[in-house]
């Protein structure tokens, strides 16, 4: 569904991604694992089109999306979920929720889609006309990834979304995605905090100084020595 | 010092000008054109330096220069002040301006800079007008400013040389001063740093201080060329801050190239030249300058002279080893 | 009543009536930088060019009225700006320095757009037709129909362009960009299409305001400067970005105004914005209700 062909991005003059190569199956849940500052937040925000690629090429269902808008890339299904909040502060998370469903098609589909996320996050439908910056750090997280589901995604590009929760509200976080993921969308995720979603992930990949070091099952990755240094370093 | 190309092209580009009378001296209006040029270059360069060095957003400048001139003047009118005193007096009064707007504004924004300095020069006209009884002229001006003098030789109107040549002496100081800071181990650091945020956010007060420093140095520069304009044209009105003339040192900006040394000051004799060529054009000069400000700013980010200094950089580093190890 | 008290009154309505006009156009200074936080140093020039193509449609045509002359001019404006932001602004964004050169570049603009006006229509100042003849008397006031319909229309204008902004999707996209860009893009608003669309809007808005203070101020060249400078303050005062803010700032300072003109004469009125401005910088440089600092 998703995939990476030779990609470089550079943060100025910083050579974040350094040819990335990779491959991500429909339906399927691809962890990106790593130290933090390496890269893995810098990959996501290329694939979504919100940093520009140097070169190389990214194919999202067979189209190259290298070039396209973000607001074309989220047309086509593919949306970003970022860590830092970059929810609409001033706003309530209805409306939040609402602008989610931007693009035109999810537009039509607004009832079904709001309905279905509050399905999903029940809590939200009682905080609807709550305004976002009253928020906590795991409500509004909630909110991000609803936000990010509004649009029916086809796949979800989740940046780091444990950051700063406790770990009781990380496990609710991580159970949700996973729920997502079975109703049919697939889940592209970076996180640090491997151990409680390392359950739902079929496929890992380990980047480190913006070059992928290990990609492949899980079974493998955690058979592969380095792979296990890292999970173990946390 | 180091012999750097800028140094090179300021040395060069005033022996140019000084030996330029020995060849049209006998042309009166010429050497008045060059003077104007000479002005409005160093006046343009030392904004050059504020916005291009310093990375301050200032639309502020001509304030300082109007500063400087009505203080000079004033002094040399009213209080009979000799010139070589009144100017320097005038450039402090700029720097004291300065400073007052400086304290404030350093820490905003850069954007917010701009706003602040642009306003402050939409309103010194009417503050000036406004000012009239402590001897401003109001809107009519300062007339009959005395003229400059050395010793018991004072210089006339009609004679433009001694004229000439204090004022390219002035300039060249002026431009010293600048490219000293420019080129000082300080100035260098700074502009490396500035362009990274990051690395900018550490240096966080000293970064004030130094752009506060800045700020009041490039006010005291301006409002000095502006005090020896007010001897040399001998009147000054609010009119000096117009938009038209605004609009003239900007297009100096943009096409000697923000932050390239001494475009600005050479940039000063294109624009003014091309403007005694476009005059019998009337109020289609200032059309196509507002077109050319459009297109030099989109088309060419870096001016004429700025494009030239890279042609030429380019040049230099092509014999050097391409491949630079990326961290 | 006590005449001291009928001459207030009489200056505050004055006021009143300027500071609709105002907020107006002050809102379009708002929302461009609001939204794209960029300067429109032309702002000024869109004013007297939508004065001035009012003008022309009067001069032309005999029967033209008001309302046929908003229809025209304003989607005129609105194109006018989008095209501005296209061929302009646009491609300044991604480059260095991006906000100093967008206002230099906007200035060269107002300049190209004032001489051509000069060159089309002449120095001399031009006045446009009242909209309407006539006054009313309502408690021993002059209130002419004139001041009450700019009244109206401002406050019409307002209504619907709050509306406008909080319950379509244009709007609240474009409050969305103003709150995060970021957030804006990866929810899908098109960021490029919302810029060219405030724009147009702010262009529009301010042609309206020119059109609407030409009957009693005449058209000139140069003749945007001291209008913009005013809506500059205003919307500094109330606070870069914040559309009530504005609302609020007009209203104050356009009163205030009316009183120094009338109290101290015109020469004052100036000065007295120039106080306020540096008022707003020294202590509260993110206005009253500010959201940028």
């Amino acid at each position: 569904m998703l995939e990476l062909d030779k990609v470089n991005t550079y943060y100025g003059e910083y050579h974040a991604v350094r040819d990335v190569s990779l491959k991500i199956d429909a339906g399927g849940f691809f962890m990106i694992v790593g130290p933090n500052g390496h890269g893995k937040s810098t990959l996501l925000k290329t694939i979504c089109g919100l940093l520009p690629t140097a070169s190389g090429r990214v194919l999202f269902q067979g189209e190259d999306i290298t070039r396209w808008s973000t607001d074309r890339i989220v047309d086509a299904g593919l949306v970003y979920v970022a860590e830092a909040r970059h929810l609409f502060n001033d706003m309530t998370v209805l409306q939040n929720l609402q602008l989610g469903a931007f693009n035109a098609g999810a537009r039509k589909k607004m009832h079904g889609n709001l309905a279905y996320v509050y399905q999903l996050f029940p809590r939200l439908k009682d905080m609807s006309n709550r305004v976002v910056a009253t928020l906590s750090g795991g409500e509004a997280r909630m909110l991000t990834i609803g936000r990010g589901i509004m649009s029916r995604a086809k796949l979800l590009a989740i940046d780091e979304p444990s950051f700063g929760l406790a770990p009781n509200v990380r496990n609710e976080v991580f159970q949700k995605i996973e729920s997502i993921r079975q109703d049919g969308t697939t889940i592209l995720l970076v996180e640090q905090n491997v151990n409680q979603v390392l359950d739902f992930a079929d496929r890992i990949c380990l980047i480190e100084d913006g070059k992928i070091v290990f990609q492949g099952d899980k079974q493998a990755a955690l058979l592969d020595e380095h792979v296990n240094q890292v999970f173990l370093g946390e | 010092m180091q012999l750097r190309k800028e140094l090179v092209t300021f040395i060069g580009v005033f022996v140019l000008l000084a030996l330029l009378p020995l060849f049209i001296h006998q042309n009166t209006y010429m050497v008045g054109l060059l003077i104007t040029c000479l002005i409005w270059g160093t006046m343009a360069a030392v904004w050059n330096f504020t916005m291009g060095y310093a990375g301050i957003f200032t639309f502020g400048q001509f304030g300082f220069f109007a500063v400087g001139a009505y203080i000079s003047g004033m002094l040399a009118k009213h209080l009979g002040v000799s010139a070589w005193i009144s100017m320097p007096a005038g450039g402090c009064g700029a720097c004291l301006v300065g400073l007052l707007i400086g304290i404030p504004c350093m820490r905003l924004k850069g954007s917010y800079i701009a706003l602040i300095t642009w306003a402050l020069h939409l309103v010194l006209g009417p503050m000036i007008k406004v000012a009239e009884p402590l001897g401003t002229g109001g809107s009519t001006g300062l007339m009959s400013i005395p003229s400059i003098q050395i010793g018991g030789f004072v210089f006339s109107r009609t004679g433009l040389l001694p004229w000439y040549y204090t004022g390219l002496m002035i300039s060249f100081l002026i431009l010293l001063v600048v490219y000293r800071i420019i080129f000082s181990p300080v100035g260098l650091g700074f502009v490396g740093l500035r362009d990274s945020e990051d690395f900018a956010r550490t240096l966080g007060i000293n970064e004030y201080k130094y752009k506060l420093l800045v700020f009041g140095i490039s006010a005291f520069l301006t409002g000095l060329i502006g005090a020896f304009y007010v001897h040399y044209a001998g009147a000054i009105s609010p009119r000096i801050l117009g938009l038209d003339i605004f609009l003239l040192v900007m297009l100096m900006l943009i096409v000697g190239g923000i932050g390239v040394f001494p475009g600005a000051f050479i940039g000063g004799f294109i624009i003014l030249i091309l403007n005694e060529i476009l005059r019998p054009l009337g109020p289609y000069r200032f059309l196509i300058f507002g077109a050319v400000v459009i297109v030099a700013i989109k088309a060419m980010p870096e001016g004429l002279l700025g494009r030239l200094n890279r042609l030429l950089e380019t040049k230099r580093t092509d014999s050097k080893a391409s491949s630079q190890a990326l961290p | 009543m006590n005449i001291w008290v009928q001459q207030i009154i009489q200056v505050l309505i004055s006021g009143i009536v300027t500071a609709s006009v105002y907020a107006i156009m002050g809102i379009g200074l708002s929302i461009i930088y609001g939204i794209s936080r960029v300067f429109n140093f032309a702002y000024g020039s869109f004013f007297t060019w939508g004065a001035y193509l009012a003008w022309v449609l009067f001069n032309t045509f005999s029967w033209m009225t008001y309302p046929i002359v908003f229809l025209i001019v304003l989607p005129v404006m609105f194109a006018l700006g989008m095209l501005t932001e296209r061929v302009v602004v646009r491609s300044l964004r991604w480059r260095a320095n991006w906000q100093v050169t967008t206002m230099m570049v906007t200035l060269g603009l107002a300049f190209l757009l004032d001489n051509l006006a000069l060159i089309v229509f002449g120095g001399f100042a031009k006045p446009l037709p009242p909209m309407f003849r006539g006054g009313l008397n309502p408690f021993g006031f002059t209130l002419s129909i004139q001041d009450l319909l700019m009244v109206l229309i401002a406050a019409a204008v307002m209504i619907v362009f709050g509306l406008f902004l909080s319950r379509s999707f244009v709007g609240m996209s474009m409050q969305a960009i103003s709150q995060d860009m970021t957030g804006a893009e990866i929810v899908g608003i098109p960021i490029k299409k919302v810029f060219s669309y405030t724009f147009g809007l702010s262009t529009a808005l301010v042609g309206m305001g020119g059109i609407l203070l030409a009957p009693r101020y005449y058209i000139s060249p140069h003749g945007g400067w001291e209008p913009f400078f005013r809506v500059f303050v205003i919307v500094a005062f109330g606070g870069l970005g914040s559309i009530k803010g504005t609302l609020y700032a007009a209203l104050i300072l356009a009163i205030f105004e009316a009183f120094i003109s009338w109290s101290l004469g015109a020469t004052w009125v100036l000065p007295f914005w120039f106080m306020v401005f540096l008022g707003v910088l020294a202590f509260r440089p993110s206005g009253l209700m500010g959201t940028w600092g």
